[in-house]
């Protein structure tokens, strides 16, 4: 006699392979489980591409600004005067460059009393500024443009040079300082707005077809009541379901990644283009946060597909789940990594799209990413024991 | 038929020497609605065919389905080879060898050697024992021409004769047959009568449900009559089929109408 253990197993296993066997067999559940997170990505660049995106989106709330080094022409004044902004002392500890990096405020403004003197003679006022940080790169355009503003309404003064031509000196000049270089930080901050809401949008679809299939659509087809009527245990028949799901879900990320890369290496021969390092550690820390948003998405989905009365139906109850999806990568967007609490990683959804972006960003939040992993295995035992409940009635083979 | 990894053919001589017990078994799908199946009673005997007989509605699926454990009694309890369907099912499930009629339940994107495979898998069999069984079942029930062709391309009648091989892959001693021959051609319909007639002759139980009068008569040594759930009226081959065929649907006339 086998052990019980080693027997749900195989019959796991025997379930799995036949519902991966009948799902690559459906050209349909291949083209919406792979195709579409395959071209999702290409999809999207070719719009950013042709359609001339712009990285600044605004900002939301008071612009925090310091000012520091010596006053020039009473730019320190002008600025406090701007109900816009709210200007606050350097901070005491720590460089600028980090205070920025880590939200203290959205830009540095740095007088150039000590700095080099440009060319025409007139001091430099550098605007330091995060550019792969949204919210920081709208602040820099914001101080920036009212500072060359001031600088219109200042520059009134003439000289004569020694040739006799009237020339006009300016008191300052603005330079924009970004803290990475301009074309890694302009490619960071498009993809940690992209990355969240694809991984999110793709691993929910990738699952769909496949989820609807293996649970309604068997009520529908009425082969689940021959299943049920074998000797094999119901654990194991819903293991290997969700394991064929979860599969498809997998699968659907890396179409999305292998998309993504070749829309990245497309989009660096049509275009100027905005670069993104991708080294093996950021590949493997937004795919680890990919795959828990197949799980998650997958067991909803089989959950759902499980309780409904025909693969239409199924499909429809997911539709809120896909709307959700895309709703927590927008949103992850707007939040700003830089002074975010861990608390945000405990909001379902929203926390996987926190863990991708941390890692587009270069800066995976270690505690944060420990706390996502524990939710999606709160989410999948959830499922799994509501999906075993459903199974266990005789309801289950109840269908439209 | 030696299977791996169940321990419920170990007592195969056992099951097949206690039969199906039915006792006082009743069904209301909710709590105030009225009983589809209403304190039946019967026994099926090793080497007996049972037949249902029973107009659309009459409860014979319900019956049917609560013996073959996808449905659960209200009250009452059935007992197949000794083993009870709510407390021992998965006993019972590799006991029986269920098909029903109309819609066979197959998957149609894998090929009728696939689905067989499939559920002598999950029946325990392992791989050898599983081609051997699907060889014998391609023979038995003339599947060879299309047999690795893909269930969604299959006439019904293929399709059943399908069903019906991969729901005795495991080689039962218990059948569950419920309209089996609904809508089917004289060809299949004599394969699976066939198969009846065999399992008879090797001992097995087998209820048989169907309206069709002639079917039974040819088939069953017990016909039992169902209207409204409940068991009206019991007619045996010897005492009451007479040898004459019609001779049952002359005796319920209003059930066995228009038939055949």
């Amino acid at each position: 006699m086998k052990l019980p253990a080693r027997a749900g197993i195989r019959e796991t296993l025997i379930v799995f392979r036949k519902e991966i066997t009948e799902l690559f067999r459906d050209y349909r559940t291949v083209l919406v489980s792979i195709g579409v997170p395959l071209v999702l990505f290409p999809l999207l660049a070719a719009i950013l591409t042709y359609g001339g995106l712009s990285s600044g989106t605004g900002t939301s709330g008071e612009t925090v600004v310091s000012v520091s080094g010596p006053e020039t022409v009473g730019i320190s004044g002008f600025l406090r005067s701007r109900d816009e902004l709210t200007v606050v002392e350097p901070p005491s500890s720590g460089t600028l460059r980090e205070a920025v990096a880590d939200g203290a405020i959205d830009v540095a403004v740095v007088l150039g009393g000590a700095r080099a003197r440009t060319e025409a003679g007139s001091p430099e006022v550098a605007v330091v500024f995060d550019n792969t940080n949204h919210r920081s790169v709208a602040a820099g355009e914001l101080v920036t443009e009212m500072l060359k503003g001031y600088l219109t309404h200042l520059t009134t003064a003439t000289e004569t040079d020694s040739e006799g031509t009237t020339v006009v000196s300016a008191p300052f000049s603005v330079q924009l300082e970004p803290m990475h270089p301009p074309a890694a930080g302009g490619g960071t901050l498009i993809l940690s707005f992209l990355l969240p809401v694809i991984v999110l949008v793709s691993a929910a679809i990738g699952p769909l077809a496949s989820a609807a299939d293996l649970g309604a659509g068997e009520k529908e087809r009425r082969t689940l009541e021959s299943l049920l009527g074998s000797p094999a245990r119901r654990s194991a028949i819903l293991v290997g379901k969700f394991g064929a799901v979860a599969t498809m879900g997998f699968l659907g990320i890396v179409s999305f990644v292998g998309g993504a890369g070749f829309a990245y290496i497309a989009t660096r021969t049509l275009t100027e283009g905005l670069e993104f390092t991708m080294t093996a550690w950021t590949v493997l820390s937004v795919a680890y946060p990919a795959v828990l948003a197949a799980l998650t998405f997958s067991a909803i989905e089989f959950l759902i597909s499980l309780y409904a009365r025909s693969s239409k139906a199924a499909q429809t109850f997911s539709v809120p789940v896909l709307i959700l999806a895309s709703a927590a990568g927008y949103a992850a967007f707007a939040v700003d990594m830089r002074s975010l609490s861990l608390w945000y990683y405990n909001v379902p959804l929203l926390n996987i799209g926190l863990a991708v972006k941390g890692a587009v960003l270069g800066n995976p939040h270690a505690a944060g990413i420990l706390i996502v992993s524990g939710w999606v295995v709160v989410y999948v035992l959830a499922a799994f024991t509501a999906a075993r409940r459903i199974i266990e009635r005789e309801s289950v083979l109840r269908s439209v | 038929m030696h299977t791996e990894g169940y321990e419920y053919h170990a007592d195969r001589g056992e099951q097949l020497n206690r039969g199906i017990e039915v006792r006082r078994l009743s069904k209301a799908f909710s709590a105030n609605a009225v009983r589809a199946v209403d304190e039946v009673s019967f026994d099926a005997a090793p080497g007996e065919v049972v037949g249902l007989l029973g107009a659309n509605g009459a409860g014979k699926t319900t019956i049917v389905k609560m013996v073959s454990t996808l449905l659960r009694p209200t009250s009452g309890t059935v007992c197949v080879g000794g083993h009870d369907t709510v407390s021992d099912s998965r006993a019972v499930r590799a006991s029986l060898g269920v098909l029903f009629g109309g819609d066979t339940g197959l998957y149609g994107r894998l090929s009728a050697r696939e689905n067989i495979r499939y559920f002598a898998a999950l029946n325990g069999l392992d791989r050898s024992k599983s081609e051997l069984r699907v060889r014998e079942l391609a023979d038995l029930f003339g599947l060879h021409s299309f047999i690795d062709r893909l269930v969604a391309t299959y006439s019904s009648g293929m399709k059943q004769r399908t069903a019906l091989a991969r729901s005795v892959v495991h080689d039962p001693p218990f059948l569950i047959l419920d309209e089996p021959t609904t809508a089917l051609d004289i060809g299949t319909t004599q394969v699976v009568h066939a198969y009846v007639s065999r399992s008879r002759n090797e001992g097995k139980t087998v209820i048989l449900s169907s309206h069709d009068t002639i079917e039974l008569e040819q088939l069953c040594d017990r016909v039992l009559t169902v209207d409204d759930g409940k068991i009206v009226d019991e007619a045996h081959r010897d005492r009451d089929f007479g040898g004459d065929a019609g001779s049952l649907r002359a005796r319920f006339p209003a059930i066995g109408s228009g038939t055949q």
